[in-house]
Order: structure tokens, then C-alpha cells, then sequence
């Protein structure tokens, strides 16, 4: 099973005209998803945990094509949880093995990709995850950094406070290293150094499987998003599902519109200096070398 | 041509979602009315509506697995005349006597913070009998200059419940955290600084928690929202408090609200299951 599918998307044609109608309105750039539900997908079905997460990881490239299909151009997509270190040591390591498998796979595909245009970029504190998971990750971010026709975000040991944590840090060093000074220290300047600061802004959040809370996902960054909780497993998503969704956000296009109009207004504006800009851009070059580090590892 | 065809059924299917809403929740609204006016005319003494109240509560609260104890009230609002506040000091009234210790109301534009508060106050102060009023706690937020040093409870004998009340506006979401490096960074300079103060080295999850705990006043993480409307939507609420927050829509508008609606979401509420990540 891989990232992208080969074959055509096969729809029929109410589905079709479903999606040249849905497109007649305002399609989310952006839309990010927590996909819940695999194991109690397993559990209905009588069958191994581990087969719960591989049909969601199919699920998942489904999905990512029908996106395509929408006009939808970002994806972000929660994989792995730093709270999901908790579970069972079992659990842990298979989907640890399922991400090591996937993301090979991504790096043999490497022409389709370039091809398509998609971009990879993982989101989430990386040194916590074994050194090759590392290496296969960061080697996946090195290889589709130039393209830029759509773009799929993975969240792989994340949690919103955590990442917010890890920006004040950033921000902390730059201040004691004097690369700042005291007022460049702004709320604005932690969304400038969060793990997504090159992502746009999520305009759709989808959760599956009838939860209707965040789960410590993009905290920050989620002001003006709509969020669309649907009953269905992550497994048993459908096109329609997303159509819905996509619908949903339609109906409330006009309140998310002066939401983020109020943002844009209200927060902290940035100070337009070149030590700021000489701050972001050399924090760019840090993690750029950093991953060329990882995907080093022997 | 197609697209002119295509672009009428985009019109018309949200024209029909749309009145099909509006159906739904008038019927909604109509069958809870006519449920009311029957049990009225039906009751053989008319008993007094706060006393009746309290007892509805009492025992549909009593068989809950757990009450939140921090609800946070979303309202999606352009002006005052769209605040309701006796509803609000109803929404107050009820979680006083469910069993939460804190209400916090919040909407983008700070409009209940900055222009009801003392509206608010008084509509509460006239509303609930004097033994009520003793119970209200209003957080440091409340009247710009108040203690910050966290909420201070009024001296009481022996068991009572009481609530604390907040007020928040988009300004609480972000601005905090410019609060909160400001005041390090104070420390840093002035040599304040102890063990506490944040630097890259000695940062953690927990030590950001502490220190925004302490700026809010010590309030706990809401562990339910509640939002009127059918839009889900933070509107920038507290974003470092919410991540294990469940976000249950209450009524579709905020004169709709009733004690049987309050009473359904906690009820909701407490059949929600986390996991915490396992």
C-alpha cells in the first residue's frame, strides 16, 4: 500500500457531480484531521489492533486523493501523539515499524512525488523517536522540499504544548544568545516558531469517530477554524464524509471570515526589523541542518 | 452553461440545509414548549419555579459519574443586544447548584468583559436571593486592577458550594503568553530570577503550565465548553487550556436555553470517555 495511489480515482457519477457542485463554493486551503477510530474499528471487527492502523494508513491515502480531488492543497494529519508513548510498549513499536515502513516506501516513490508535487513536512519533537525512524523522516522532509503543488503535514510526536513550549524555548535562546532583544519577545513571535510556521492556516479541522475535543492538536493555530466532528470511524471514512465536511465549512464561511479578520487585527504586531528577520532566518537554517543531520544517521 | 446550472444546485442544496435547519430547531423549540405548558396545566398545585428548579437538578445530578468542575461558556456575539444576561445568570445559577466551582464566559470580541461586567453583576446581585450571592466569587479578571494573586475565597462556615465567575476575551487567548515573556524577562533583567524563571536550558511543559496558572489565577483547565449556535469553533478560547476540553453545543439560540438543555449537556458530558492518549 502506498502513499500515492497509481490508478485513477474511480468515482461514479453522482459522486462526480457532487464534488463539481461542493467546488461551486469556497473550498478550505487547509484542512487537517484527527483520525480516530482505528482500534475500535478492530475491536468492532474482531481483529488485531495492528490491522486497525494499517487499514487506517489506507484510509489515509484515500483520503489525501479525494483532497486533491476537492482542491483541497494542505493536509495536516495527526499521526502519533507524544501521550501515545503511553500505551502498551507492543502497541508503541508497531507503530513505530509501520512508520519506518511507510515512509521507505515514500522515499522509492520518490519520482511520482516530484511528479505531483507533493510536499512532506513532519511536525512534532523528533528527538523522541528512535534514530532511524528519525533518519527515514527526515530523509522524507530532504527529498520533497521543493515542491510545492500540495502538501501533507504528519504530526509524529506532537502535542500543541509541547510544540508551544519548544517556540518560547527557541525564543528563550535567541534573546540569551542576543540575537533579540526584549521586544521582539511577542505571542506572534511564538506562531513565527512553532513546529508549522511554514504551514498556512488550518481553515478546517475534521475529527472522527464521534470525540468532539482537541486532544492537545494545533491549540495555537486554531483560532479561526471550523471545526467538523463526524461519527464515523477513521477506517469507515467515506468521500461523502469529506464532501459533508467540506459543506459544513461552507455554512460557516462567513463567521470564520470575521474571526480571522478580528485576529488579524487584534494580536501583537510583529517588529519589522532586520534582526528579527536575521533571527527567523538563521532558526530556518538550524533546522534545515539539523534534518540533513538525522538523515545522516548510520 | 453547466456551470450556471452547477452553481444553482451549489444555491439550492444550501438553501434547503438551511431551512431544513431552521425547521428542525423550530420544532425543537415547539415540542419543548408544548411539554412545558402541558406538565403546568397538569400539575395539581403550582409549586415555585426556583424550588422546583433546585429539585430537578438535585436529582439529575446526583446519578452522574462526574461534573466538570471549570464549564466555559462560548458566545458567539456582535454587540450587547445579543447578550442575553438573565440566561447567563441562569447558566450561573444551575452550575452553582450542580456542583461546578467555576464559569468562565467568554467571547472574541470582549464584549461581556468590557461593557456587561458591571450590567452582569448587578442582574446576578438582583436575580439570586442573598445566601446565593455570598456563594459568587468573581475571578481576578473582573474590575481591571482587582488582586492577581488568584481567587480568593470569602471565609465560610461549614459546607457551601460556591462558584468562581471569569470573564475572557481574545486578548486572554494570546495576549497571556506576551505577559508571561514580558515577566520573565523582567526577572531575567533585574535578578529576580530564581530557579523558576524560564530560560532555553530549565523549560518544560509544566514550568509554562505553572507560570500561566498563576497569571490566570489559578484556575483549573475547563473541561467542557458549551456554544450556542451550529458553528464549532474556538473563536481563540484559551488555547493552552483546551486540549482536553469537549466542545457541546447547548442551544441554537441563547433565549432557547432551558434548564432540561443545561441538564442534557452535563449528561452528555459525562458520558464522554478519555483516554489521554492511550
Amino acid at each position: 500500500m502506498s502513499w500515492i495511489r497509481e490508478e485513477e480515482l474511480k468515482l461514479s457519477w453522482i459522486e462526480n457531480l457532487a464534488i463539481k457542485v461542493i467546488k461551486q463554493g469556497p473550498i478550505p486551503r487547509h484542512v487537517a484531521f484527527i483520525m480516530d477510530g482505528n482500534r475500535r474499528w478492530a475491536s468492532k471487527l474482531n481483529i488485531k489492533r495492528s490491522e486497525g492502523h494499517k487499514v487506517g494508513f489506507e484510509k489515509l491515502s484515500e483520503a489525501l486523493q479525494w483532497c486533491l480531488e476537492v482542491g483541497i492543497q494542505e493536509v495536516t494529519v495527526y499521526a502519533f501523539s507524544i501521550e501515545n508513548f503511553k500505551r502498551s510498549q507492543e502497541e508503541v513499536d508497531t507503530l513505530m515499524s509501520l512508520a519506518r515502513e511507510k515512509f521507505a516506501k515514500l522515499l522509492e516513490e520518490k519520482e511520482k512525488l516530484r511528479e505531483k508535487g507533493i510536499k512532506i513536512r513532519v511536525i512534532g519533537n523528533l528527538d523522541m523517536l528512535p534514530k532511524d525512524v528519525q533518519k527515514t523522516l527526515a530523509e522524507a522532509m530532504l527529498l520533497t522540499k521543493d515542491n510545492n503543488r500540495s502538501i501533507l503535514n504528519v504530526a509524529f510526536a506532537y502535542t500543541s504544548r509541547d510544540e508551544i513550549t519548544n517556540s518560547i524555548k527557541t525564543i528563550m535562546q535567541g534573546y540569551e544568545d542576543n540575537e533579540l532583544l526584549p521586544e521582539d519577545l511577542t505571542d506572534t513571535l511564538i506562531d513565527k516558531c512553532l513546529y508549522t510556521s511554514e504551514c498556512s492556516d488550518v481553515d478546517l479541522l475534521v475529527r472522527t469517530s464521534g470525540e468532539n475535543r482537541f486532544s492537545d492538536f494545533l491549540l495555537w493555530q486554531i483560532p479561526s477554524t471550523v471545526f467538523y466532528f463526524t461519527e464515523a470511524l477513521w477506517p469507515d471514512f467515506t468521500l461523502w464524509n469529506l464532501l459533508a465536511a467540506v459543506f459544513y465549512y461552507q455554512r460557516c464561511h462567513v463567521h470564520k471570515k470575521s474571526l480571522k479578520q478580528h485576529f488579524s487585527k487584534t494580536r501583537t504586531a510583529l517588529s519589522k526589523s532586520s534582526r528579527l528577520e536575521k533571527f527567523l532566518t538563521s532558526l530556518e537554517d538550524k533546522r534545515y541542518a539539523k534534518l540533513v543531520e538525522m538523515s545522516k544517521f548510520v | 452553461m453547466e456551470s450556471v446550472l452547477l452553481k444553482v444546485i451549489w444555491y439550492l442544496v444550501h438553501l434547503i440545509v438551511n431551512l431544513f435547519e431552521t425547521i428542525y430547531y423550530f420544532g425543537l423549540e415547539f415540542r419543548e414548549n408544548f411539554h412545558n405548558f402541558i406538565t403546568n396545566i397538569t400539575k395539581d398545585k403550582p409549586s415555585s419555579t426556583k424550588e422546583s428548579e433546585l429539585q430537578l437538578i438535585e436529582s439529575s445530578v446526583q446519578d452522574l459519574e462526574k461534573i466538570p468542575k471549570h464549564i466555559i461558556v462560548i458566545l458567539n456575539i456582535n454587540n450587547e443586544k445579543d447578550v442575553d444576561l438573565s440566561q447567563l445568570t441562569n447558566l450561573i445559577y444551575w452550575s452553582m447548584n450542580s456542583g461546578v466551582n467555576f464559569i468562565s464566559f467568554y467571547d472574541y470580541k470582549g464584549i461581556v468583559k468590557h461593557q456587561l461586567a458591571s450590567s452582569l453583576h448587578h442582574i446576578i446581585s438582583k436575580k439570586l436571593n442573598i445566601s446565593d450571592n455570598e456563594n459568587i466569587v468573581w475571578g481576578p479578571n473582573y474590575l481591571k486592577g482587582s488582586n492577581s494573586d488568584g481567587v480568593k475565597f470569602p471565609h465560610r462556615n461549614g459546607y457551601r458550594r460556591h462558584i468562581v465567575i471569569n470573564l475572557y476575551s481574545s486578548d486572554d487567548g494570546y495576549g497571556k503568553f506576551n505577559e508571561l515573556l514580558t515577566d520573565e524577562l523582567y526577572k531575567k533583567a533585574t535578578n529576580f530570577g530564581d530557579d523558576e524563571t524560564l530560560n532555553s536550558r530549565n523549560i518544560t511543559i509544566d514550568k509554562v503550565d505553572r507560570k500561566l496558572s498563576k497569571l490566570f489565577g489559578n484556575i483549573p483547565d475547563p473541561e467542557l465548553a458549551i456554544y450556542f449556535g451550529n458553528i464549532t469553533c474556538t473563536a481563540g478560547v484559551l488555547p493552552w487550556h483546551i486540549r482536553l476540553t469537549e466542545f457541546i453545543q447547548i442551544a441554537y439560540k441563547q433565549h432557547h436555553l432551558s434548564l432540561d438543555k443545561y441538564l442534557r449537556v452535563l449528561h452528555k458530558y459525562a458520558r464522554c470517555e478519555q483516554r489521554f492518549g492511550k
